[in-house]
């Protein structure tokens, strides 16, 4: 749906929402926060050259989906994609106290390749947590290694895609994969 | 033939009506009803600007700078108005922020804890499998609504479902099964068979088949039939049941009728955001055959 309102969304609505945006904006600017401190999406994640690979390309970073907008790889391979991350992670040893939520968020590109891993850790009471960067550094090379990942298909159009996944890790231990 | 003509009348007439209910419960955005609210309630000149604000985002695709800066607007004129802190929270969990997205929703069922608990329990159980947690904050709304805690927030479960499987999940059968009672007996007995979910029979039968009732999964099975026939994960898991009770035969019909509905014919479990409870994927099914 959302989806459809980005692409299929008539022009008069698009008036209308540009009109809405303008007249709002002089409360906006006296109320909200400084505008440019607010991304353009929720979790967009821009390149960082401090941290993300310069080679991985983005088409178009103003047009990256998010996993839900269209059938989801990921949705559709998640009893493979599970399969394979019980196979190959390894806890490690020392683990005791390693639990709680590890939601590794990343862009599958249109050639479904996998970049911009960002990090979002919690306890189990919802709380910041830092895992050992072992456990995170073989959690985030494990999706990079994953081969088949696919970017969103939309009416034969191909989209850069957010994707995120989250570990829920006991003692080190993976206990499940979400979403 | 003419009644078998009007049987597969009515039949196609029921499968485009579920498909019609389906595509409108899958691709709807929001996770919490969004309604409009009528702002001439508020006297307080704030919280009708800040009302104002609020309806705009219904205009503003969610989690946009723009629909962020309308909430931040309404928030700035009225910091108590607890469904735009909820608003404010829902791009954040499909995003997969839930730090930022429970210091929101926190914020909305510190405000409104009848309104918005039953829509954070929801979200653990859904979003993270945190059952534990889930399981309290609904038993908790369950309490606070002197036990009548309302559906999901996309209208798809009891929350007394949703409680039955966050005790499956936990390994606590006997409660688990005390919360399907009250979800699909209770609910049957008291407002109608209509009201039992679409989903509710399913997941019974399969929590049935976790103690090894395997008759009274059957019983689940034929009750989800009559509720909606269509769904893959039915067939298969009458055909397991069937296995269990050494009917080899009638379960690999029973497993062929699933791939077809898969395949096919019709439909299986499925959500647009989350992996559902107790759904099946075609290698179950053909591992199932191949057996």
């Amino acid at each position: 749906m959302r989806l459809s309102y980005f692409i299929a969304q008539p022009i008069a609505g698009r008036l209308l929402a540009i009109g809405l945006s303008f007249f709002m904006m002089g409360h906006l600017v006296a109320a909200g926060p400084a505008m440019d401190s607010i991304p353009r999406q929720v979790g967009d994640i821009p390149y960082d050259s401090a941290i993300d690979d310069p080679a991985f390309r983005v088409s178009d970073s103003q047009w990256v989906l998010q996993y839900y907008n269209s059938g989801s790889y990921y949705l559709r391979h998640k009893k493979e994609i599970v399969r394979y991350f019980m196979d190959h992670y390894q806890p490690g040893a020392d683990t005791a106290g390693q639990t709680g939520y590890c939601t590794i968020r990343f862009i599958i590109n249109r050639a479904g390749q996998t970049g911009r891993f960002r990090l979002y850790q919690l306890d189990t009471a919802y709380r910041p947590f830092q895992f050992r960067q072992e456990i995170v550094d073989q959690l985030r090379t494990l999706i990079r290694q994953w081969q088949e990942w696919q970017p969103l298909k939309y009416k034969d159009r191909i989209f850069d895609t957010y994707q995120y996944l989250t570990f829920t890790l006991k003692n080190g231990r993976i206990v499940c994969i979400t979403p | 033939m003419y009644n078998a003509i009007i049987s597969d009348g009515l039949r196609q007439t029921a499968g485009r009506i579920l498909r019609i209910i389906l595509v409108v419960a899958f691709l709807f955005p929001a996770l919490q009803t969004y309604a409009q609210t009528n702002c001439s309630l508020f006297t307080e000149p704030n919280q009708i600007k800040a009302c104002k604000f609020y309806n705009s985002v219904d205009s503003l695709p969610q989690g946009t700078s723009m629909c962020e800066q309308a909430l931040d607007s309404a928030l700035y004129y009225w910091p108590g108005y607890a469904e735009a802190w909820h608003e404010k929270s829902v791009p954040y969990l499909k995003r997969g922020d839930f730090l930022t997205w429970r210091k929101y929703l926190d914020k909305a069922v510190s405000l409104k804890p009848l309104t918005f608990l039953g829509a954070r329990g929801w979200c653990r159980f859904k979003f993270l499998r945190d059952y534990e947690g889930a399981l309290r904050d609904l038993k908790t709304l369950d309490t606070l609504t002197s036990f009548n805690p309302g559906q999901s927030g996309d209208g798809s479960y009891s929350l007394y479902i949703v409680m039955a499987l966050c005790a499956r999940e936990q390994g606590r059968m006997t409660e688990a099964f005390h919360y399907f009672s009250l979800g699909i007996d209770s609910v049957g007995a008291h407002k109608g068979p209509e009201w039992i979910g679409l989903y509710d029979y399913l997941h019974r039968a399969v929590t049935r088949m976790r103690v090894k009732d395997y008759r009274g999964a059957l019983s689940d099975l034929d009750n989800q039939v009559k509720k909606y026939a269509g769904f893959a994960e039915t067939y298969y898991y009458r055909g397991q049941a069937l296995l269990s009770m050494g009917q080899k035969a009638e379960a690999k019909v029973a497993f062929e009728r699933s791939k077809t509905l898969f395949v096919s014919e019709g439909y299986h479990l499925t959500d647009p955001y989350c992996e559902m409870l107790d759904e099946v994927y075609l290698e179950d099914i053909e591992g199932a055959l191949a057996r």
